[in-house]
């Protein structure tokens, strides 16, 4: 039942039964308490024979026989005197009621309970908690309405933010799914490498559908104690239950979901049986419940077959890296409130940062405009402080700072470095063209490269001054002059190479 | 029917008539505290379940039920969770804490009020029912009502009344206040046992507000 209507109705009968009750209670014979109001109501309608005075009470004695007793007058001599004056007889009672052994015995009864309370509080919070809390889930709960996040804050993934729409449309109109017989997905997973966007993805999903959401590390679940982690799912998913819709977001799920039966022994029963739990909740729910697991993770390749298979994570979406469009559109989302230099095209930037990760690119975002403030404060102090204002050439700082190259090596570079440990001066000049994951080129002349990265200062366009690219986004090196060193500047082994040397 | 058993009835039958508008009246307050808790962006209490009318929320099963059963003029209803930290506007939270403590005796004695008011009108159309079950009643919900919202303001540490302090405190007290709010049973029993010595009696004043009350209301 609805939590409101289960209130109304229990105040309802709450009422009901003290409606009946009030009756049968002033019915009473042996005269119970009644209020100060029948006192004045009765002496008012003249029905009020006598008024004994109790210890703290008045027993009042009616014309037709009928005596009960109004409780506690002491303090207020005044209505004494009214009734003085209203010509009723007051006489004191002969036995005062004892009140001191009731006081006594009452005090004596709330310490005795106020200290077991503070017993049973102490022993709860000695440990911090008690071993039961270890089964409830320790998932944050985000308020609809409290994530500002909208898959507008997320640039690129065009198909995946439609694939997403789905779910959302499904949490906000169920109707329309379900009566064209359509079930969506009950999971979703989402996989790529670091910094693709995947929380941000959840978070977005979360923001446009304006339901609860839950977020959760899959590492949470798993402790100490086989079962813990299983009774911290059941307890996730009844409590997503009880709000539904809602999403629920467990991250790096591959810390419960590795294949099953690959550990050595029975180490990893825990595990197991977490990952058990997590099947059968995520089969578990009633198909009218609008529920919807999203689960991050970027070891897809370590996941149990069970929970890819459909009915369970059936829509997996794969987050690559950003192609230039996606990098300029993230670029210009996280540059908003930034003051880029006007003319500034940061499309420009993108062109320069294949194979950043839209982490990158907001740490690239804010290490330009740190760098730009970083100017001007530096600049003439005497005069007004101009605004900082972040140019080129910050961006181009940062990306270096970003690829963890110093810009000593720069330095380095122009005293011909001999070492060939750390990184490959190449001993000659070599004019290459680089064939790049995102299927652009770049022709240009390699200044050097070191295990991960190339340094190459490309022929156009004129602005360029050098870029970093890193080895993994190379997908073939073609020399175009200077061949004998376009060996060391192979792209790394494990890498999906077609290295060409001409 | 024998007398006995009809007796035992009535006795039961006075005891509701006490504790329905007690539980009642306990729900109402620690709603208001939930709620006020939630206005200022702090949802603990919601996520238990607590921002709800709904008395089994509240109910306390010594303090709610057991002691005002036995007829002790005294009781409690289990504490409504709040988090300070997540109310906004920054800050210390101390004046949060103290706006959601006081919403519980001011909606107590909101209760009383509105209960005068009932009192009165019921005396103006049908005086007879004013002193009868009707008025009983609501004399009763007055009175009760009362006490809740005095006795939750004094200013000892479990009680609402301690923001008030709490609030109020400079600094280089504070640490003397906190030990004292740690050992919140310390001070509810250092309290009542003063309250008996010195032979002040929180109940009887309440008594002679909520009578005045009824007195007003009955003309």
């Amino acid at each position: 039942m609805n939590p409101r209507v289960r209130t109304f109705f229990v105040w309802l009968f709450l009422l009901c039964l003290l409606a009946l009750l009030s009756v049968i209670a002033v019915m009473d014979p042996s005269a119970p308490t009644r209020g100060y109001e029948s006192l004045i109501a009765d002496v008012q309608s003249g029905a009020v024979l006598e008024v004994e005075v109790g210890g703290d009470d008045l027993i009042v004695h009616l014309r037709d026989g009928v005596a009960y007793t109004v409780s506690g007058f002491a303090e207020d001599q005044g209505i004494l005197a009214w009734l003085d004056d209203s010509g009723i007889a007051v006489y004191e009672d002969r036995s005062s009621a004892p009140w001191l052994l009731p006081a006594v015995l009452g005090l004596a009864v709330l310490v005795g309970v106020v200290y077991a309370l503070r017993r049973r509080q102490q022993a709860g919070t000695a440990a911090g908690k008690t071993i039961f809390d270890m089964r409830r889930s320790n998932a944050r709960q985000l308020k609809p309405g409290l994530e500002q996040t909208r898959f507008a804050d997320v640039g690129g993934h065009e198909e995946i933010k439609e694939a997403l729409g789905d779910v959302v449309d499904f949490l906000k109109e169920p109707a329309r799914w379900t009566n064209a017989g359509v079930r969506l997905p009950r999971g979703v997973l989402l996989e790529g490498p670091p910094g693709g966007g995947k929380t941000l993805l959840a978070r977005a999903v979360a923001g446009e559908a304006g339901a609860p959401f839950f977020v959760i590390s899959a590492s949470e679940f798993v402790e100490m104690f086989v079962g813990v982690g299983a009774a911290r799912i059941r307890d996730l998913f009844e409590t997503a239950r009880k709000v539904s819709p809602a999403v629920i977001f467990i991250d790096e799920i591959d810390a419960v979901g590795r294949r099953r039966g690959s550990g050595l022994g029975t180490a990893h029963d825990e595990r197991e049986q977490t990952l058990n739990q997590l099947l059968v909740c995520l089969d578990g729910f009633e198909p009218s419940t609008r529920l919807v697991v999203i689960a991050a993770t970027n070891r897809s390749d370590v996941l149990d077959r069970a929970l890819l298979r459909p009915g369970r994570f059936d829509l997996r979406l794969t987050l690559g890296f950003p192609d230039v469009n996606a990098r300029a559109q993230i670029l210009k989302i996280h540059c908003r409130g930034k003051p880029l230099t006007p003319g500034l095209d940061l499309r420009l930037v993108a062109e320069a940062t294949p194979g950043a990760s839209g982490a990158t690119l907001e740490h690239l975002c804010n290490e330009a405009g740190m760098r730009a403030v970083r100017r001007s404060r530096k600049a003439d102090r005497s005069a007004a402080p101009a605004p900082a204002t972040i140019t080129v050439d910050d961006f181009l700082g940062a990306l270096e700072s970003a690829s963890k190259i110093e810009r000593k090596f720069d330095a380095l570079d122009a005293l011909l470095v001999e070492s060939t440990s750390q990184f490959t001066q190449p001993s000659g000049e070599v004019h290459a063209r680089l064939a790049l994951a995102d299927g652009s080129t770049i022709d240009g002349r390699i200044v050097w490269a070191d295990a991960s990265y190339v340094k190459i200062v490309p022929s156009a366009p004129a602005g360029v001054v050098a870029r970093l690219i890193p080895k993994s986004q190379l997908r073939g090196v073609e020399a175009l002059a200077g061949t004998s060193m376009a060996d060391e500047i192979r792209p790394d082994a494990w890498a999906k190479s077609r290295t060409e040397s001409a | 029917m024998s007398t006995d058993v009809q007796t035992a009835f009535i006795w039961f039958a006075n005891k509701l008539t006490f504790w329905i508008p007690f539980v009642l009246s306990l729900s109402v307050h620690e709603y208001c505290h939930a709620q006020a808790a939630s206005w200022l962006g702090d949802n603990t209490a919601e996520s238990e379940g607590r921002l709800t009318l709904d008395p089994a929320a509240h109910i306390d099963p010594i303090g709610t039920v057991l002691l005002p059963l036995l007829g002790l003029p005294f009781g409690w209803a289990k504490p409504v969770p709040v988090n300070p930290a997540n109310f906004r506007g920054g800050g210390d939270g101390r004046f949060g804490m103290l706006f959601t403590a006081m919403a519980g005796p001011v909606s107590n004695a909101a209760i009383a009020v509105v209960c005068t008011g009932l009192l009165a009108l019921t005396a103006a159309v049908a005086p007879g029912q004013a002193g009868g079950p009707v008025g009983s009643v609501l004399g009763l919900t007055i009175a009760l009502n009362v006490s809740l919202a005095l006795f939750n303001l004094l200013p000892v540490p479990p009680l609402d009344g301690s923001r008030v302090v709490e609030w109020l405190c400079p600094d280089p007290l504070r640490p003397a206040w906190n030990w004292l709010t740690a050992r919140s049973g310390l001070g509810i029993a250092a309290l009542l046992v003063s309250l008996m010595l010195f032979g002040i009696d929180i109940g009887g004043w309440a008594r002679m507000l909520g009578d005045a009350m009824v007195r007003a209301a009955m003309g």
